[in-house]
């Protein structure tokens, strides 16, 4: 009887000793690094909260980032394997799909708020007498890099207040330099984003004429993130992994009391709270606005990025 | 005129080395002479001669033509130089070379130029090279271009800087008769500088011997032998021997002296 | 073997058959062995570059550079010349100008970008002014010492024919140094279209540089290729021309000297 017991209790401990290890294992994931390339503004926040709140760490995720000035060169940095996770507007990494390149939203990021204010405004002279966009005729308009998202929006939004593309002239100026392009006449009107919109509407020189964004789709995905196919293919836990820890990033900033937001985008940026404060921010969402990819997809075929449609469906990263 | 050019007590010191190339010259040339100018080499006759075509100036003393002191490049005289390439322009033909002296003197019509023009060359035996480079052409040829090209101008006075010295033998006993010929058809005055004794006594009327460094006028001899002289037969003649034998002697000494005092 | 080392020594069109099978070595790469967007097959690019010829976008772009290189290469010449010869000519010119050339010549030109930003602003002057600017100065250093490396010889027969500076300048210093300021004219061509390009490519809406950057940016990868293809042709192209002009000007030093 004695011997049995013995047996038994060898035979269980044997067993707890070969399945005890592995559940430890399971509890913890293989650590992994992933490098991120975003656009270093507001949107992009929850990056930061993600590590500082140790989501990241919770996925057993080492996550570091390089800043970049447009969305192109995040992608040609994830595509040339500089980098694993990219952030940009939605629209070029579609565009670049499109014509070829493997990627796919790997998370959901940020979408247009659906009433005003909006974080991006198109801005005239105050002392300038346009008021309606049939006024914007004969001007001559900057809307960032040309065939970048804004600027096909813009196209759209002159072509539904109905004004002809070919009466505008379009310059590249970067958002830092609108305003002095502004007013020193060397533009007439200009769409820029935060936090130039706020400083230039507080200079008291530059009066409001409209929200593009939220005139051609309130409430459309606007940037998020964005990772190579085969990348994602190759590592499904790790991507797993990623979405979990910036969804979970996306939500806390999402629901944030406004101060506490302001702090976390304040510190991202690097800009001042008190500035920080007086923004308008984008809306903050982990869920895919899909008709307005959509949109997006078709104005990109529409004003000839793009020769052909394909299931944008096919480009979310689906954990 | 007695003194058609005259050299009064010309002195030249390059400030740059403090020593002087020629000191207290003096001699004069008449008109319609042929006067030989020779010396041992850094004797100061290439010096010499550049300052009385007024392209340079002396530390004292003066030149003068015609009474006149010489300060810059006068109509009346041309210079034939010796590095012939370089003076002769190897961007413009031989015939717009000749014509490059006598384009800017007068609104005379392009057609009357060429015409002026072709006939020097045709003096000097190259009318059928108007229309060639420089550089086509041999050294012998390039050298009668330049002096097509002085005499282009009409000179009355012709200062040659060693203009044979560059060319092999035969294109230099053939140039000398030209020259000789040219002298006598268009009776111009030539003042010639050579280190070549031969060539001096073969066509000079009277031969200027500079001495040594710091050069100055060591001798002058006259050369008594008639014209026209012929290659063979004048450089026969006793005269011409004994002339050459004492030009000889003369000239080594004038070289021993010139080292003597350096060491 | 022989033979065939023979035929490379004499032929001249061994050097076209080389780029012929690069560019099907580049062919049969990106179709069976490289696939990525970003190396297409050489008939990709071809295609990508017919259509923008056919439908003019490149002619408009191509136009556009080689209009404002030319203006401001143009200004670089006039002003380049006239300046390396009165610096040439005349000490007084050269004594008062050469600590400010010395001080300016080695800013590569396109660090004069911002500058210029700042001061022409970023449209079609700034662009001219930086192209002229960054050529200028080859034109001016070769100018000056073709002037300089003049025979004394060919000053002193000047004044013996009895010219006067203009007409010396005319007759015999430009053409004395004309080897020399089109050696320099070559070298600020190549300059003038690099930062044509280079201009466009930070700031601009039309242009080759343009183009490309814009192909680029909107990842249509044979349309870059096509906007790179371009580009060296039409350099090869204005070089080819600048030779043959060159040639032409300079025959009696390029036959005398041997270099034919």
């Amino acid at each position: 009887m004695l011997r049995m017991l013995q047996a038994v209790c060898a035979v269980s401990v044997a067993l707890l000793a070969l399945w005890a290890p592995s559940q430890v294992v399971a509890q913890k994931p293989p650590p992994a690094t992933i490098r991120m390339v975003p656009i270093p503004i507001a949107n992009y926040t929850p990056i930061l909260v993600a590590r500082d709140k140790g989501y990241f760490a919770d996925e057993n995720l080492t996550v570091t980032w390089a800043p970049v000035a447009q969305g192109a060169v995040a992608i040609e940095a994830v595509f040339g394997g500089s980098a694993e996770v990219g952030g940009s507007a939605v629209f070029e990494p579609m565009v670049a799909r499109g014509n070829g390149f493997d990627l796919m939203y790997i998370a959901a990021g940020n979408q247009i708020r659906k009433e005003p204010p909006d974080n991006s405004a198109l801005l005239v002279r105050a002392d300038d007498n346009i008021q309606a966009p049939a006024d914007l005729a004969g001007k001559k308009i900057s809307a960032g890099l040309i065939n970048s998202v804004n600027y096909v929006h813009m196209q759209e939004w002159l072509q539904k207040k109905g004004v002809e593309r070919s009466k505008i002239e379009f310059l590249e100026i970067p958002f830092p330099q609108m305003a002095d392009a502004l007013f020193q006449k060397r533009i007439d009107a200009v769409w820029n984003v935060e936090p130039f919109v706020t400083f230039m509407m507080k200079s008291g020189k530059a009066r409001l004429i409209a929200y593009p964004y939220q005139d051609n789709m309130p409430g459309m995905d606007i940037s998020n993130y964005f990772a190579k196919e085969s990348w994602i293919k190759a590592n499904p836990d790790v991507a797993r992994r990623f979405r979990r820890a910036m969804d979970r990033a996306t939500e806390f900033i999402a629901t944030a009391p406004k101060d506490e937001r302001d702090d976390w985008v304040a510190k991202f940026t690097g800009m001042k709270l008190e500035v920080v404060k007086e923004v308008t921010l984008p809306v903050y969402s982990t869920a895919f606005n899909v008709s307005s990819l959509q949109y997006h997809l078709e104005l990109a075929v529409r004003h000839k990025l793009l020769t052909k449609p394909f299931d944008v469906n096919a480009m979310i990263f689906k954990p | 005129m007695a003194e058609y050019l005259a050299i009064d007590r010309l002195s030249k010191q390059f400030s740059a080395h403090g020593r002087a190339a020629c000191k207290d010259i003096s001699f004069a040339v008449r008109r319609r002479e042929f006067v030989a100018l020779i010396g041992p080499s850094g004797c100061g006759k290439s010096t010499l001669l550049h300052i009385a075509a007024g392209l340079s100036a002396p530390t004292s003393g003066m030149v003068r033509l015609k009474g006149e002191p010489v300060t810059e490049p006068r109509p009346e005289m041309m210079y034939v130089f010796q590095q012939y390439t370089k003076s002769i322009f190897p961007w413009k033909t031989v015939l717009d070379n000749v014509c490059l002296g006598i384009k800017y003197r007068s609104r005379t019509p392009r057609a009357k130029l060429e015409e002026a023009a072709r006939a020097q060359l045709k003096v000097v035996g190259l009318a059928a090279y108007a229309d060639y480079y420089p550089y086509q052409l041999s050294g012998g040829m390039q050298q009668r271009v330049a002096i097509a090209r002085a005499l282009a101008r009409r000179p009355e006075i012709l200062l040659m800087d060693e203009p044979f010295s560059a060319l092999d033998a035969m294109m230099r006993v053939e140039l000398q008769d030209l020259l000789l010929w040219l002298w006598q058809d268009v009776g111009l005055t030539i003042v010639f500088v050579t280190h070549d004794l031969d060539e001096a006594l073969y066509v000079a009327q009277r031969v200027v011997m500079l001495s040594a460094s710091p050069g100055s006028v060591a001798e002058i001899i006259d050369v008594p032998l008639p014209y026209p002289r012929n290659q063979v037969e004048t450089r026969r003649e006793p005269v011409y021997l004994e002339l050459r034998a004492h030009l000889y002697n003369s000239m080594v000494q004038q070289v021993i002296a010139g080292r003597a005092e350096v060491s | 073997m022989n033979g065939f080392v023979r035929w490379l020594e004499t032929s001249r069109g061994s050097g076209v058959i080389l780029i012929v099978l690069l560019l099907g070595f580049w062919q049969f790469s990106a179709l069976y062995i490289m696939d990525t967007p970003t190396w297409p097959p050489v008939t990709r690019i071809f295609v990508a570059w017919y259509e923008n010829i056919a439908d003019g976008t490149i002619i408009k772009h191509l136009l556009a550079t080689l209009w404002r290189q030319m203006l401001g290469y143009g200004l670089a010449v006039v002003l380049g010349i006239s300046l390396g010869l009165a610096i040439g000519y005349y000490r007084i010119v050269y004594n008062l100008l050469e600590p400010l050339i010395e001080v300016f010549r080695p800013i590569p030109g396109p660090a004069y970008l911002p500058v210029l930003v700042l001061f022409v602003g970023i449209g079609h002057e700034m662009k001219v002014v930086l192209i002229l600017v960054a050529s200028f100065f080859p034109i001016l250093l070769n100018t000056y010492g073709g002037v300089r490396s003049i025979d004394p010889v060919q000053f002193d027969t000047a004044r013996t024919l009895g010219l006067t500076t203009l007409q010396t300048l005319r007759e015999v210093v430009l053409p004395a140094a004309s080897p020399q300021i089109l050696t320099g004219m070559r070298i600020s061509l190549a300059i003038s279209l690099i930062l044509a390009i280079l201009s466009e490519m930070i700031v601009s809406n039309d242009g080759l540089g343009y183009f490309t950057l814009l192909a680029e940016r909107t990842f249509k990868v044979p349309e870059m290729y096509a906007g790179i293809f371009t580009l060296a042709l039409f350099g090869y192209v204005l070089n080819r021309l600048f030779l043959m002009g060159e040639a032409r000007l300079i025959r009696w030093h390029q036959e005398s000297s041997g270099r034919k």
